[in-house]
């Protein structure tokens, strides 16, 4: 009777799995005031200075404070940790440019201690160690090179910066607060001033102060134990369940309590964040139409057009949004290529794209045709004046004959003489593998120019690849996204030609003139002149095609109907859960 | 069988290092650079944010010398006696790229890596030359053909670079500051034209690196072995238990491991222990009953079950018993999220229930190969004599199936049993995902899409590990179930 045994104790493991599932399917837990968030992936950890992963930066904002934030309704920059937004002064002879703050009153830190003009030239120098793991952001910063501090009011410093350069508004206030008793509590770096780190960057690399504290910072423990990640913000970290769920409370007598109501930086109404992984995004639909998800962001386009509009359950339980993202797509052309070095032909690709179609049919209309690398919702730099170039088959045509290129050998390709050599118009397009909707993209475009006689061969790439070449200027035709800062962004980096060797100039785009407005509009303090400086630069790099402009893409969020209406915003990800308001 | 034991142990030695050495190499040569990876973000993304660009080449230079890829890759290189012996130093991939071409059409690296130093100082004048509205386009022209110099061995694309910025250098005397580094760069681009040994080219060299290579600091590290050490900088090395610092995650890859093993270890523990307690009876059954139509119906079951793509199922289920729009059975994902205060039982109840799904799907797919095995090795059995003369002396049929007949139809699945060590550790990428589990699966697929190197390895280092002892194991039970088989001499 051996054999039955077996089967006697495969039949018990099967009715204890079900008397167990019997359990947890009837006790439904009453929701307390929190707030369940989907994530894909889990993020990397909680160091607010160290972190790669976006949403890492989300939670890092509801740990910890910096000086101003981005209002989610008018983008424009508020005071939070600041009393007010800073006075500028900025002397042209000498590029010298200071942002004076004073903090406001009552901020503390969690062992009651108020925050401090210190406390700004603590955690600019952590963001500016050698050794700590920031290697990323780490030149965001550098053009900070001092904390003037002010005797007569501890609250009060000025932030200096040695060249005038227009971001440095928002930089001089875009760094999370650090309090020194956790993450120093030794002082390792107490007798270093902010802009030794500047000049004697290497020098310090080697002290051994500066190792101990950087090697203690990278470590495991300021990234993800309790009691170690501790900033001013409004809530404290509870727990993390590592790729499972990470919990956020809000604190008992939180600083800024006092001045709710001020602004948004202090509209906080939820007692619990919980963000939740799951992976997939069908199981994520599957748990949000089970109602045992509240948020969710970044919905696939086509799921949200198929599945999430069409489902009754989730139109009676969620409000769906699909607020503008910060982000344009576009395909690069190499410049340099003999193929692209006339304008004119790269004007005759931008009329052989299909953009609406592309839209329409690969973005499920969620999206919005752009001009340049302008978000059309900064309606003051975004050039409204440029007419997008029409899909027009017969302009490009004609375009491509002007500019040398015919069929002269019959075989359905036109060609031109390049360096003494017959060269058949045949181009490769790249994207990164698994991006489905770039592919589909690529396709309509290859069709379109089949129609007049180029070739287009659809390649895709391993990401690591994919912007290896283009890092490397080895392509002649890319997919490609850009994501923006909600802030004013800098053209340098993609559009100036310094940036060709070691920047992000993959396309090889710039002159003389181009250069001039970008450095233009980086020095200039003045933000309707510098709109016109953005307008200028759209329309030469309109003219000039290195990149085709697509479209910037719409999020796709849905949220619980538990919660009040809620206004989504552009700003990244698309709602700020703390702020969500319980309906009656 | 004790001295058989040992011998196969002291095996393990250097089938490990040789894997091991293979898996460093493999991986190195394989495209795509860690450090440019790290400071872009986003992987698999669709696009970096813009102000992360602005790492330039001091933050790329500092994190590859920090992750440690500066070093030459191992102790020694094969190689020709023109190859340079100091190219690794180059941090950037495409400039090394253009130098090593160089070096196969000329064959002399110190001429080539004097160039190279020349064209370098050439880049930093042209920075330095002041910027104004007269020379800004002229600017432009001469960045552009330093950078052609960079990425092109042609001889007519450097030449013409070269006549390039002569001729703006002549025309602007603003820019004549250029003027001695210009010249010096061409008469080093002369002297390399000049003075070729491709010769050198067809002579076999090896290059000796010492101890100061990525594959020595990655295995035995360079950190003192017999005093202790405060820097964190260095590496242990793998045989001292130090797996290294994940890139991406930046933590001690031990830790990750850690985090990941044990729902993969908890599920595929449960799902052999339910595949085999299912499988055996099963084949076994099938096997008494050979020919009947229950014996066919099964097999038929089996094979359909065994046919149909385990992540299929798994979607399936959590779309129609996830509690979507369909049955609310089981919760939609692998783990449960506990409060470590909850009581045990609250807990085990919830786990159970996270776990059901996954389970079935690791667990229905072996079914019809396991239970074939063991079916195929009972019927081999069956027909022998000793077990016509065990019926013959009357016994009855079960104690003929289970005492004379079954230990002996095991060695079939001895043989598998011994896959069971690396499954252990292995994961399934696809199930993972699906279910949200956090397992080794991820681990490892994640961290090659990132080029993650010390975790590959490390995962890498494991399943070969846990593979040769699987093999030592069952080996061992051949031995224990079949008398027979005996490993000792005679």
């Amino acid at each position: 009777m051996k054999n039955l045994s077996a089967f006697q104790l495969m039949v018990a493991t099967c009715a204890i799995l079900v008397i167990f599932n019997g359990c947890t399917g009837g006790s439904k837990k009453e929701r307390k005031n929190e707030v369940v968030v989907h994530e894909l992936s889990d993020t990397d950890m909680l160091n607010p200075v160290n972190y790669q992963s976006a949403d890492a930066g989300y939670y890092a904002q509801k740990l910890f404070s910096t000086l101003m934030i981005y209002d989610p309704k008018t983008l424009e920059l508020i005071p939070y940790l600041a009393a007010a937004l800073p006075t500028v002064e900025a002397d042209t002879v000498t590029k010298i440019t200071k942002y004076t703050y004073e903090i406001r009153e009552g901020a503390k830190w969690d062992n009651g201690t108020d925050i401090t003009a210190k406390d700004a030239e603590f955690s600019l120098k952590v963001y500016k160690c050698p050794i700590v793991n920031n290697e990323q952001n780490k030149p965001y910063f550098e053009s900070i090179y001092e904390v003037i501090t002010y005797p007569e009011n501890p609250r009060k410093f000025s932030v200096v910066c040695n060249k005038i350069y227009h971001i440095n508004y928002e930089i001089s206030g875009d760094f999370f607060f650090l309090p020194a008793y956790i993450y120093d509590s030794k002082g390792l770096l107490e007798e270093f001033p902010l802009k030794d780190f500047s000049d004697k960057y290497d020098q310090l690399a080697e002290n051994p102060k500066v190792k101990e504290f950087a090697n203690e910072f990278n470590s495991d423990k300021f990234q993800r134990e309790k009691g170690f990640v501790i900033g001013s913000g409004a809530y404290e970290f509870d727990s993390w369940q590592p790729g499972v769920k990470l919990v956020l409370k809000r604190k008992k007598d939180w600083w800024g309590e006092k001045y709710k109501g001020e602004n948004k930086a202090f509209d906080i109404n939820v007692d619990e964040l919980i963000y939740q992984t799951i992976n997939d995004q069908t199981a994520a639909l599957v748990a949000l139409k089970g109602l045992k998800i509240d948020a969710m962001y970044g919905i696939k386009a086509k799921d949200w057009v198929t599945d999430v509009t069409q489902s009754e359950k989730i139109k009676e339980h969620y409000q769906l949004s699909t607020p503008p993202s910060m982000a344009y797509t576009y395909m690069g052309l190499n410049m340099r290529n003999p193929k692209f070095s006339d304008k004119n032909v790269r004007k005759a690709m931008a009329h052989l794209v299909d953009v609406d179609k592309i839209i329409k049919v690969v973005g499920y209309g969620l999206g919005q045709r752009t001009v340049g690398f302008v978000h059309p919702s900064k309606k003051i730099f975004y050039n409204d004046t440029i007419k997008f170039y029409a899909f027009d088959v017969a302009k490009a045509k004609q375009l491509l004959a002007d500019a040398g290129w015919k069929d002269s050998n019959g075989n359905g390709t036109i060609d031109k003489m390049i360096d003494g050599q017959l060269t058949e118009f045949n181009i490769t397009f790249t994207y990164n593998s698994g991006n489905d909707a770039r592919r589909d993209a690529a396709l309509i475009f290859k069709e379109s120019a089949r129609e007049a006689g180029i070739n287009v061969d659809v390649v895709p790439q391993e990401w690591s690849i994919y912007i290896q070449n283009q890092k490397n200027h080895n392509f002649e035709m890319y997919y490609g996204a850009w994501i923006s800062s909600v802030g004013e962004s800098d053209p340098k980096q993609i559009f100036h030609t310094e940036s060709i060797n070691g920047g992000s100039n993959y396309c090889y785009f710039g002159n003389a003139e181009s250069d001039a407005v970008i450095e233009a509009l980086r020095t200039e303090l003045d933000k309707d002149k510098r709109a016109a400086h953005y307008k200028k630069l759209q329309a030469i790099i309109h003219e000039e095609v290195p990149y085709i402009h697509l479209s910037a893409p719409q999020e796709r969020i849905a949220i619980s109907k538990r919660f009040q209406p809620y206004e989504t915003s552009p700003l990244r990800p698309g709602f700020f859960e703390e702020t969500f308001k319980l309906a009656e | 069988m004790l001295t058989y034991v040992l011998k196969r142990v002291l095996f393990f030695v250097p089938t490990i290092f040789a894997i091991s050495l293979l898996t460093f190499i493999l991986m190195s040569s394989a495209p795509g650079d860690p450090a440019e990876l790290m400071l872009n973000r986003a992987v698999g993304g669709d696009g970096g944010q813009a102000s992360d660009k602005l790492a330039g080449d001091k933050a790329y230079n500092m994190l590859r010398k920090r992750l440690g890829l500066d070093l030459p890759l191992f102790y020694f290189s094969f190689s020709n006696l023109a190859s340079a012996d100091s190219l690794h130093k180059i941090s950037k991939i495409d400039h090394r790229k253009t130098l090593d071409r160089l070096t196969n059409d000329y064959g002399n690296w110190k001429e080539i890596e004097a160039y190279y130093h020349s064209a370098k100082k050439l880049e930093l004048t042209i920075l330095d030359i002041p910027k104004d509205s007269s020379t800004t386009s002229a600017l432009i022209t001469l960045r552009n053909a330093v950078n052609n110099l960079y990425l092109s061995p042609n001889d007519k694309v450097i030449r013409s670079s070269f006549a390039e910025m002569e001729q703006q250098v002549g025309k602007n005397s603003q820019l004549a500051a250029a003027s001695p580094a210009l010249n010096a760069t061409v008469d080093a681009y002369e002297t390399v034209r000049q003075s070729p040994t491709t010769w050198k080219n067809y002579i076999p060299a090896v290059h000796l690196n010492g101890t100061k290579n990525q594959y020595h600091r990655w295995l035995l590290g360079d950190a003192p072995w017999f005093s202790a050490s405060d820097d964190k900088m260095l590496s242990k090395g793998f045989v001292r238990g130090d797996f290294g610092t994940s890139y991406f995650a930046k933590r001690p890859v031990s830790t990750l491991v850690w985090e990941s093993i044990g729902y993969t270890m908890t599920i595929s523990l449960i799902a052999i222990l339910i595949t085999y307690l299912i499988s055996i009876p099963l084949g076994v059954f099938t096997a008494v009953k050979k020919g009947t139509t229950i014996d066919q119906t099964l097999s038929t079951g089996l094979f359909v079950l065994y046919s149909m793509p385990s992540f299929w199922i798994g979607t399936m289920m959590i779309i129609f018993l996830g509690g979507g729009d369909f049955l609310d059975w089981f919760p939609p994902t692998g783990v449960a999220d506990v409060d470590a205060d909850d009581p045990f039982f609250t807990r085990l109840s919830m786990q159970a229930a996270h776990l059901t799904m996954p389970l079935i799907c690791w667990t229905y797919g072996s079914f019809a190969y396991l239970s074939r095995q063991m079916r195929g090795g009972m019927l081999g059995v069956l027909r022998q004599d000793y077990i016509r003369t065990a019926r013959s002396k009357g016994l009855n049929e079960s104690a003929v199936v289970w005492k004379h007949a079954f230990r002996n139809s095991l060695l079939p699945v001895i043989t598998i049993f011994s896959s069971v060590f690396p499954a252990m550790i292995g994961g399934s990428v696809v199930l993972e995902y699906i279910f949200t589990i956090p397992g080794m699966g991820g681990l490892g697929f994640h961290s090659v899409l990132r080029r993650d190197y010390p975790v590959v390895l490390t995962v890498t280092m494991f399943s070969t590990i846990l593979t040769l002892v699987g093999y030592l194991i069952s080996d061992i039970l051949y031995a224990v179930v079949d008398p027979r088989i005996s490993y000792s001499k005679k």
